[in-house]
This record gives C-alpha cells, structure tokens and sequence, in this order.
C-alpha cells in the first residue's frame, strides 16, 4: 500500500481552503439570512400580539361599555315600567271614579226619569179620571143637587173665618156686589131660595148677581171681590187634580 | 505463478467470504429488530430508519474492512516483488 | 484492470506531483465557490424556492448538530458542513464520466480523518481548557489512558478505511462490471453507489460531530458509536 503524501497534504489544504470558502460564501451568510428571517418573524409575532393584546383590551372596553348601556337600558326600562304602573293604577283609579260617578249620574237619571214617568203617569191619570168623572156628570142634570150644593155653600159660608165673613159682606157694600156662579142658569125661585140661603148664612144683606159658568160643571161659586167661596165639582175636582200631581215628590214639571 | 501468489488468493477469498458472514448475520438482526420497532412505533419510523441506515452501514464497513485487505492482499501484497 | 489503490499523476510542478484526485477536488472546489459566489448575492428574507431548499438543508444540518452534540451549533456547521458537502459531491462525482471520485483514493479520505482529528483536539482544548481535555484521556480510571490514547489514532484511522473501502470498492465493482457488461447493467450498482456515497458522507460527518462533542463535553452517547467504529 503506497500513500502519495502530496496528494494528502494538497488534499488536505484543498478542504481547508473549502471549508474556509463555503463558511465565507454559503454557511455563514445562510445562517444569517435565517437568524434575520426567524429576528423579523419573531418581532412580527410580537407585532401582532401586541396589536392582539390592544384589540383584546378595545374589544374589553367595549364590553363593559356595551355592559353599562345594558344596565342603564334596564333602568330605564325599570323606570318606565313603573311610571307606567303608576300611571296606569292612576288611570283605573280615575276610570273607576269616573264609572263611580256615572253609575251615580245613570242612577240619579233613571230616578229622576222614573219620577218623571211617574208624575206623568199620575197626571194622566188624574186627567183620565177627571175626565171620566167630566162625562159621568156631563149626564148628570145641573140642577139635580142645588139645593145640597147650597146648603153647603151656606155652610162653608158660616164656617168662614168671622174677618172674611165681614170682609164679604162690607166689600159688598157700597154697590158691590157678590157673584154667584152656577153651572147652569136659574130659575128665579132658585135665585130667590139661595139669596134666602145667603143672606141668612152670611147674617147680611147683600146684592148679588147671578152668572153661568158651565165650567163648574155641578156646584156652585161665591166671588166676593176679595173671597171666594168654592163649592163646586169644578173645585172639587181641580183640587183632587192638585193632590194626585202632588203626589209625586218631584211633582209640577 | 508461486506459492505465495496462490496463498494470497485463497486468503483474499477466505477474508471476503468469512469476512461477509458476520455482517450478513448483523444486518439481518438490526433489520429486523429495526422492523419490529417500527411495528410498535409507527410514529417513530423517521428516527429508526435513519438510525437503522447509519448503523447498517456501519455493519457493512465490516465487510468492506474485509473487502480491503482481499485487495490489499491481492493488489498491494507486500510480499510479492 | 489496474489497481484500485494506485493514484495517477496528472503532472507534477517541482517536487510536488499533482494527482487525479487532487485535479477532481480543485474542480469541485471550483463548483462550489461559484455556487457560493452565485448564491451569496441573491438571497433575501424572503426565500425562492431554492433559496428555502438550501436553507431547509442547513437547518436540518444545525439541527442535526443540535441534537447529537447538544451544543449551539455555531461553531462547528461550517467545518462540519463542508465536510459533509465536499464528500457528499465527491462520492457523487462517479457519475460523471472519466471521473473517479476522490474519496475513492486514500489520501483524500486521511485528509478529512486528519482535520476532523485536528478539529477533535481543538474545539476540546477550546472549550475545556488543555488540562481539563487531556484529563478526558483518564476519563473513567487512570488505567484507561493507552487505551483513550490508541482509540483517538484508530477511530481516524477506521474513519478513513470505512469512507474509503465503501467508495473505491462501489468504484472498484462498477469498473469490474462495466469490463464484464458494458451497456444498462451498472446502472443499479451505480444507483447503489449514489446511495452509500450519500449514507457515507452522512456517516462520516456524524461520527466527525460525536468525536467533536465528546471532545467538547456533556454528551456521553459518543462512546458507543466510538467503539462500535475502533
């Protein structure tokens, strides 16, 4: 086995001049390109983390902010809730006031309306009854009862207080005179019987005159110019008209 | 053609084929051991068969030491001339 | 067939003779630098495609470093880079034809055995101290020191036969076919050759990086594959 010992040692410079050459021309300025791609990557990262960290934090702020709307919005919703409750208790309370006093007002007017009615049903049927009593007696003859209306009148006369009485008398005095009314013309001993009758209830002699008045229907009137003596269906009857419209306690409308 | 020629010859060929047993052998041991790793360790077969490459070359520098000292023997013999 | 072993004289300037390997390794020197100069201005932060291939491979190379010497690979990714490199491309150099690689001659390989040897005693006296590097020596007992001593010559000395034994003999092989069969039946053996130069070059360089951490320190697994290679 032979070595050529200058083929080894040029061989041996040849790969140190190699290894010097690919150190200066590959290896290093490799590495370095690497450790400066790996330096910018890293600070890229840090870059970005950072910006992550900032959006992290806005995106944090943001929630609390979001956080605080809610809550205000629930308070407010809470308070406009309540308002909304006192509001509406206030507008029962009013509504049932007001249902209160309408129920009032529809009952005062159902009463008044039923009064209403009820005067009026009393009047027609006072009008009614009059009316019937009007034609019963319509067929009665006028003079049928003058002697019992007279001594009726003659009584209700004597049974005037003594000052009307006197009054009736002296009025009629210097040529006054006293009005009788009947409900139908007299005969002259009619006239005749009830002068007698009055001038012997009154106690006085006084001129009278005599007139018809149908509207007295059966009875008889005395007029004097500050008396009336009232004896007459008419009376009677206006009187019970009177009572029966009377009768209701709102009555006269 | 002497003696020494013809002894240098059957050392060359004793020295490759003896000399290629033992690696034989090893090979077929690492190999398989190598297998079975991988068998249990699937994920792990990029080390073991970079690991098994290096150590059957390794084995295989044994046969080629052999290889040398039959050319050796047969082309650089000290002994002759 | 001539002798695997010898060398040719291409020409010889003086006393020095300048041999085919010696031409083959200028020329692949030649290649490189140019690569280098052509690489060097173009790369940028932002890689090409080939720029990111080359990078992917010094990448793997720091990491490979990191992982067995479980040091910064700082230091030692050029001489251990070119060394796998320079091999890588001279093993491969076969293909080309007429062209023997170097590694395929003796020389060649005792140069790269006596700068990884050289290298070995370096970065351990730089990182130790030259006290502390030579105390490795006794490492386990005081009686170990010979021992220490011959493992340090025949573990260059078995990094040099196994690059060289596993090159010239694919050579060796594929001369010996191509005299037998000279057309498409080399070619596997050929491909053969590409690989083991590829798993060589690999082989040469990690054993170059455990001798180096071991001389540097804190990794123990050196020895194993130490007195698997003595």
């Amino acid at each position: 086995m032979h070595i050529d010992w200058w083929t080894l040692a040029l061989q041996t410079v040849n790969v140190l001049i190699l290894v010097w050459i690919l150190g200066r021309f590959f290896f290093r300025p490799v590495t370095a390109i690497v450790a400066k791609r790996q330096e910018a990557a890293k600070k890229l990262l840090s870059d970005a983390s950072s910006i992550r960290h900032q959006a992290e934090e806005a995106r944090s702020q943001a929630d609390k902010a979001r956080a605080e709307l809610d809550a205000q919005r629930l308070r407010f919703l809470d308070q406009s809730r309540q308002e909304a409750m006192a509001e509406k208790a206030r507008l029962l309370d009013e509504a049932s006031r007001d249902l209160a006093k309408m129920r009032e007002a529809a009952a005062a007017a159902a009463e008044r309306d039923r009064v209403a009615c009820d005067s009026a049903m009393m009047r027609h049927a006072g009008e009614l009854s009059l009316e019937i009593a009007r034609r019963l007696l319509s067929r009665v003859p006028p003079d049928m009862a003058l002697q019992t209306f007279a001594e009726e009148l003659c009584r209700e006369v004597r049974s005037l207080p003594d000052s009307s009485r006197a009054g009736l008398i002296s009025m009629s005095k210097p040529g006054g005179t006293i009005e009788v009314l009947t409900a139908t013309d007299l005969s002259d001993e009619q006239k005749q019987y009830l002068r007698r009758k009055l001038v012997e209830a009154l106690g006085a002699e006084v001129p009278m005159t005599f007139r018809r008045d149908e509207t007295l229907m059966v009875g008889l009137e005395l007029r004097g110019p500050t008396t009336v003596v009232r004896n007459s269906w008419r009376s009677d009857l206006e009187r019970i008209r009177e009572e029966l419209t009377d009768d209701g306690r709102l009555g006269k409308t | 053609m002497n003696w020494l020629e013809i002894v240098s010859i059957a050392a060359a060929a004793i020295a490759v084929s003896f000399g290629a047993i033992g690696p034989a052998l090893a090979e077929g041991r690492a190999v398989a051991a190598a297998m079975d790793a991988i068998a249990r360790q699937p994920e792990a077969a990029g080390t073991i068969s970079r690991t098994l490459f290096v150590g059957l070359a390794m084995i295989e520098t044994m046969a080629i030491y052999c290889l040398v000292v039959a050319l050796l023997v047969l082309f650089a013999n000290p002994f002759i001339r | 067939m001539g002798s695997p072993l010898a060398t040719k004289v291409v020409f010889t300037l003086g006393p020095v003779t300048v041999t085919e390997p010696v031409v083959v390794t200028w020329g692949l020197m030649v290649l490189l630098t140019l690569a280098g100069i052509l690489i060097r201005p173009r790369l940028s932060i932002i890689p090409s495609r080939s720029q990111a291939a080359l990078e992917a491979i010094v990448v793997a190379m720091q990491d490979l470093i990191r992982d067995t010497m479980r040091r910064s690979p700082e230091p030692y990714l050029t001489l251990l880079g070119t060394i796998f490199i320079f091999i890588l491309l001279a093993n491969w150099s076969s293909v080309v034809p007429g062209i023997e690689p170097p590694t395929a001659h003796i020389e060649t390989d005792a140069a790269l055995a006596v700068i990884v040897f050289v290298a070995v005693i370096y970065f351990g006296i730089r990182a130790r101290g030259l006290a502390a590097y030579l105390r490795t020596f006794a490492e386990p007992t005081l009686l170990m020191v010979p021992l220490n001593i011959i493992e340090t010559f025949t573990r260059t000395f078995s990094l040099i036969v196994r690059l060289f034994g596993n090159v010239m003999s694919g050579v060796f092989i594929v001369g010996i076919i191509l005299s037998l069969a000279g057309l498409l039946v080399p070619i596997p053996l050929m491909a053969l050759d590409l690989l083991t130069g590829a798993v060589q070059a690999y082989i040469f360089t990690v054993l170059a990086m455990v001798f180096i951490g071991g001389a540097v320190g804190e990794t123990r697994s050196a020895d194993g594959k130490q007195g698997d290679a003595a």
